[in-house]
């Protein structure tokens, strides 16, 4: 295997290693919090 | 588990405020500087190299009405969503989700096409040592990281593209006074050989227009960081005039060093002529910067778009003009997480075409309506809510000249658009003709509509 294949493989798996990370947070965030809470965001309230 | 405050109410959460005009000058120009590195060449082909400055200049006098009107409308209409708030406020609900669907198909596929070009160019280096290199995990890699970096928090994410940008913008400068002569050295530029009269006359400069937008294209963008920055009336026009100086001058750099170093024949059909002109001068130096330049500066418009779609979308579904789950904000790191981690497989999705012209051209059609918008936006603003009702952070001038002038431009850039895309046009339309059904039909039953209006102003006049 040459190094650009190398490079490929790393550039995959990387990648899939981020998207995980945010989806396993995502995952914590929705189990550990309430809805009422994560979408009471309101426009032009600070 | 809902977080709960003393007196027994829910918390709310929001999206932090930690942002200055640095980095709403960062998310402007870095979303348009690769224009500058490859695109605005294409104009070339079209109307010859004077051609091409026309454009420049025509469209960036359409831009400077944008960024008037935009700065005077964000200033006061400071939310998340921009464009798409401002017509939910101004004109109502049909035009505000027109407007939010392009903000999102026009960030969205643009950032499509600068991972495209990450991908291209890293093929393009391995080319150089004679490998084959698939560009596909790198386009993944370039959308998963500045995604994950988005996901994490606005403020990392601008300061990352500020400094990025800055050096996209300092590649630029460093090339003009290695090349021009100034300072003493000798001009490699050979504009007394290599500029020739208009190649189609008239309508080629025309037609020039529509390539004329890659060097400002996106600069409206800095109006959907007003709901993050700490003074909106201060930040939004000092970033975005300060980022449309900044185009200005390296659009009319980008320009003549360009048309003096290479032909416009060949210009007119570069993918990256900025590094070609490096190329051409013999210094490895400048070979190397620009293309870190090139790099950098499609990462950083990258970066803004995932910025920009994620918070319209986020506004969108906080209204309920889409799902309201979008619309959800991350406890620790304030950021519109799921829209972000939403748009990523679109974004994939449009990348893995691999139709780099026809993303581009879709994108540019989705900003040029979004610029039409805003002519008879402003218009209405004024109308409805004159000067002195209502506390404005910044009053653009001349008005209504401004407005008259983006709606003419725009319609000169549509006509252009239709000799080059007629059929990209017309599809377009049907698109959002079609999207504007659905929603009338299906989802604007579930809007809010009381909730819709936010701003602390006084009635319209008339009403």
């Amino acid at each position: 295997m040459d190094f650009w294949s190398v490079l490929e493989y790393a550039a995959w798996g990387i990648s899939v290693v981020l998207v995980g990370w945010m989806l396993v947070d995502a995952r914590f965030v929705s189990t550990t919090y309430g809805e009422d809470f994560l979408l009471s965001s309101r426009e032009g309230e600070e | 588990m809902t977080t709960a405050t003393e007196a027994g109410k829910p918390e709310k959460i929001a999206l932090l405020k930690v942002l200055g005009p640095v980095h709403v000058w960062a998310l402007g120009v870095g979303i348009v500087l690769v224009g500058e590195y490859m695109g605005w060449n294409f104009s070339v082909a079209k109307g010859g190299a004077y051609g091409a400055l026309i454009a420049c200049w025509v469209i960036g006098l359409l831009y400077t009405c944008v960024a008037m009107i935009d700065s005077e409308v964000t200033s006061t209409v400071a939310a998340a969503g921009g464009q798409y708030t401002q017509a939910k406020h101004i004109i109502g609900p049909l035009m505000a989700f027109n407007v939010g669907l392009y903000l999102v198909m026009a960030y969205t596929m643009l950032e499509a096409a600068d991972a495209l070009v990450v991908g291209d160019l890293l093929k393009a280096v391995a080319a150089q040592y004679g490998a084959e290199l698939d560009p596909r995990p790198f386009v993944v890699l370039t959308i998963a990281f500045l995604a994950w970096l988005n996901y994490r928090g606005v403020f990392m994410t601008l300061t990352v593209n500020f400094v990025i940008t800055a050096f996209a913008v300092i590649a630029i400068l460093v090339l003009f006074f290695s090349t021009a002569g100034v300072g003493g050295g000798e001009s490699l530029l050979r504009h007394s050989e290599l500029l020739t009269d208009l190649p189609y006359g008239w309508i080629g400069v025309l037609a020039s227009l529509q390539f004329g937008m890659w060097y400002y294209l996106g600069i409206e963008g800095t109006c959907q960081a007003a709901e993050e920055v700490r003074s909106a009336g201060r930040s939004i026009p000092l970033g975005t005039m300060g980022g449309m100086i900044t185009l200005l001058v390296a659009a009319s750099l980008t320009w003549y060093m360009c048309t003096g170093l290479i032909p416009w024949e060949y210009l007119g059909q570069a993918t990256t002529p900025l590094y070609d002109a490096a190329r051409l001068t013999g210094s490895v130096q400048l070979e190397v910067t620009l293309f870190i330049g090139t790099m950098f500066a499609a990462i950083a418009s990258a970066n803004g778009c995932i910025n920009d779609a994620s918070r319209a979308w986020f506004s969108m579904a906080r209204d309920r003009y889409m799902p309201q789950w979008f619309g959800a904000v991350h406890p620790r790191y304030r950021t519109p997480y799921r829209s972000i981690l939403f748009l990523i497989p679109i974004a994939v999705s449009f990348a893995f075409t691999g139709l780099l012209d026809q993303v581009i051209t879709f994108s540019i059609l989705s900003g040029l309506l979004g610029y039409t918008f805003m002519s008879f936006n402003i218009v209405r603003f004024r109308r409805l809510w004159p000067l002195g009702s209502i506390e404005r952070g910044y009053v653009h001038p001349y008005h209504p000249l401004p407005a008259i002038v983006l709606g003419l431009l725009c319609s000169a850039t549509y006509f252009a658009t239709y000799l080059g895309y007629g059929t990209s046009l017309l599809s377009i339309m049907a698109f959002y003709i079609l999207a504007s059904l659905w929603f009338v039909v299906r989802r604007y039953p579930y809007v809010k509509r009381g909730e819709q209006f936010t701003m602390p102003w006084p009635r319209p006049k008339g009403y």
